[in-house]
């Protein structure tokens, strides 16, 4: 995946919108010919950077261009495009884009964390993310995800909650919990983008945040065999916590 | 004279999800506006082509042709008014950050009456501080990158009014400057001279403290939020209120308070309100305009206020009245917020909690 020198083509499997596909393998890329179809205000979260628009994307992955194989995984939909593959050494690695017409607007990738990248500094917010004694370990509602058939949303959440569980976390003893960013779906596959809040089992508790992409086959026969394949999730590291602000006179002010 | 329709004219499209090309190409125009020159096409073109025009191409003394010549600019550092003002103003600040950008996010605008236009444009912009600043001093080759709303009021094709929002504690961050720091410097300075200068401020307090609440139209898009902020606000009932924002609502609010989840949402509100005793809000403006997708994008425009007498992170209880006014862009589907991007300046903030801008500190006992 990290590797620049694998061309990005084509998936075996024909999807519709391929110019957006297209388009997203050149910002990847960081080719310059891909301005064409973002939005000036395109917002870029990948290899631990955070990035606002269209130029400082393309010098992003100009800076760490990353080529997904033909092997990818990829759902495509008029709001949204997933791709989810595998590094070279099996890593899981994966791209969601918001899509206008064929315009990508926003963008999260799910790939090895760059070497120095951090987050800005930010003021700490305490937060109660359950705000009920009756608790759930995956958030979300059918209802905020138009491209999704609402009878599909037990298999989205699943995509969080598997994600939960590939932590090596038992849900039922952990405040760790997973977000449905969005979710669309083509009929025969799903897509998610969520969100994890991970507490560690440790005194005192630490909690870090990860990126979940997955794309999971729902009806008919998957276009890769194995029970196993019929989901396919591609968690990230860590992201970078920002260091705390505080403006009473410690720390950084 | 009545107010247009919040949808109408959806060929006058949103910055959402458009290249630079297509926010800049040329063409007819999209909507009726006597007076304005031909090359803008609609009102949105008309903000964001005039800002890239001024900031951009560094054509400032458009500045004279767009804004009346007795214009009001109101930040939370206080008012300036007069054309020439606004012009020294945009000088000042391209002769320290020159190569600024100024990126349209989205453009939310209302007509409230014949040829009267409000626009709250929300912008990020990115530079570099490579002059001398009045604030940051000599230049320093950091970059700083934050987003700020400029509600406009635009009445015979010119600008009569602004509000400007900026999230400028994160800019000074960026730039590793000391909000705390600079916010000690400027109240010192405040308290120097004819504190009369400074008395804007009372009579913003005043209006908030004496305003009775007014309401968007039941159907009108904007009503849902506003009501959702006074309850979190003015009734403290966040359950309820966050009951009416999506499970997975994405928070951006300054200083990089970015999350997401009703529990974050709730946290930014109350951190605020928990440090501000005897809290008051009032909605100022709003306006709801048509997004892709079928989505809804609603600004309004608050004023709030309460003494600082809670402990958070603007730093121990001083006593003292704060002034917190800011601009908070949401973006609805279904009908429900699924986004909220405020934007306060938390600097000006800490200027007042530190005995600037006229923020007196209490008598001894009184709190």
């Amino acid at each position: 995946m990290t590797d620049a020198n694998r061309a990005a083509t084509p998936p075996a499997t024909p999807i519709a919108g391929t110019d957006s596909w297209a388009v997203l393998q050149q910002l990847l890329c960081g080719r310059p010919a891909a301005a064409d179809h973002l939005s000036n205000a395109l917002r870029v979260a990948a290899h631990g950077h955070a990035t606002f628009g269209r130029t400082d994307a393309l010098d992003l992955f100009a800076l760490h261009p990353l080529a997904l194989s033909s092997a990818a995984q990829v759902l495509v939909s008029p709001r949204a495009i997933a791709e989810i593959d595998d590094t070279a050494d099996g890593r899981p690695i994966g791209a969601f884009a918001d899509l206008v017409d064929v315009v990508i607007s926003r963008l999260w990738v799910v790939t090895a964390t760059a070497a120095g990248a951090m987050a800005e500094p930010a003021v700490a917010m305490a937060r109660d993310d359950f705000m009920s004694q009756l608790r759930q370990h995956c958030h979300g509602d059918a209802a905020d995800h138009p491209g999704l058939d609402a009878g599909d949303w037990g298999h989205v959440t699943d995509l969080g909650i598997t994600a939960l569980g590939a932590l090596h976390l038992p849900p039922a003893a952990s405040s760790s919990q997973a977000w449905v960013m969005r979710a669309f779906g083509d009929g025969g596959s799903v897509a998610a983008r969520c969100r994890l809040r991970v507490h560690t089992a440790t005194l005192p508790r630490q909690a870090h945040d990860r990126l979940v992409l997955g794309i999971t086959r729902v009806r008919g026969q998957s276009a890769h065999a194995g029970a196993s394949s019929q989901q396919r999730l591609a968690v990230s590291e860590p992201l970078p916590d920002p260091a705390p602000v505080s403006f009473s006179g410690s720390a950084a002010a | 004279m009545t107010a247009a329709a919040w949808n109408q004219l959806p060929e006058v499209r949103s910055p959402v999800g458009r290249t630079a090309a297509d926010l800049l190409a040329e063409g007819p125009r999209r909507q009726a506006l006597p007076g304005l020159e031909p090359m803008y096409r609609d009102i949105v073109d008309y903000i964001v082509r005039c800002t890239h025009r001024i900031w951009g191409r560094k054509d400032i003394g458009l500045c004279r042709s767009h804004c009346a010549e007795s214009c009001v600019m109101r930040t939370s550092d206080g008012p300036s008014s007069g054309i020439e003002t606004v012009v020294q103003g945009t000088l000042s600040a391209l002769s320290a950050f020159a190569d600024r950008q100024v990126i349209a996010e989205d453009m939310i605008r209302s007509e409230d009456a014949p040829g009267l236009f409000y626009s709250s444009h929300r912008i990020t912009s990115r530079s570099t501080h490579e002059g001398v600043d009045a604030l940051y001093g000599a230049g320093t080759d950091t970059a700083q990158m934050a987003t700020t709303v400029a509600d406009c009021l635009v009445r015979d094709n010119l600008i009569v009014e602004e509000w400007l929002f900026r999230d400028n504690a994160r800019a000074a961050l960026q730039m590793e400057h000391s909000p705390r720091a600079m916010a000690i410097a400027q109240a010192e300075t405040d308290r120097v001279g004819d504190p009369a200068r400074h008395a804007w401020r009372q009579a913003w307090i005043d209006r908030v403290r004496s305003h009775e609440p007014q309401w968007p139209d039941p159907d009108h898009p904007a009503c849902g939020p506003a009501r959702l902020l006074d309850a979190a606000w003015r009734a403290d009932l966040y359950g309820k209120a966050a009951g009416r924002v999506s499970p997975s609502i994405e928070v951006c609010w300054p200083t990089g308070r970015n999350g997401w989840g009703r529990g974050y949402w709730v946290g930014c509100l109350v951190q605020l309100r928990a440090q501000l005793h005897r809290f008051a809000l009032v909605i100022d403006h709003w306006a709801a305009r048509p997004l892709p997708h079928g989505e809804v994008a609603v600004a309004l425009r608050w004023s709030a206020c309460g003494v600082h007498a809670g402990a958070g992170p603007w730093g121990p209880p001083t006593g003292r009245e704060i002034l917190v006014a800011g601009s908070s862009h949401h973006v609805l589907r279904n009908g429900r917020i699924v986004r909220d991007q405020t934007v306060f300046d938390e600097l000006a903030v800490l200027r007042q909690v530190h005995g600037g801008l006229g923020a007196q500190a209490p008598a001894e006992g009184v709190r």
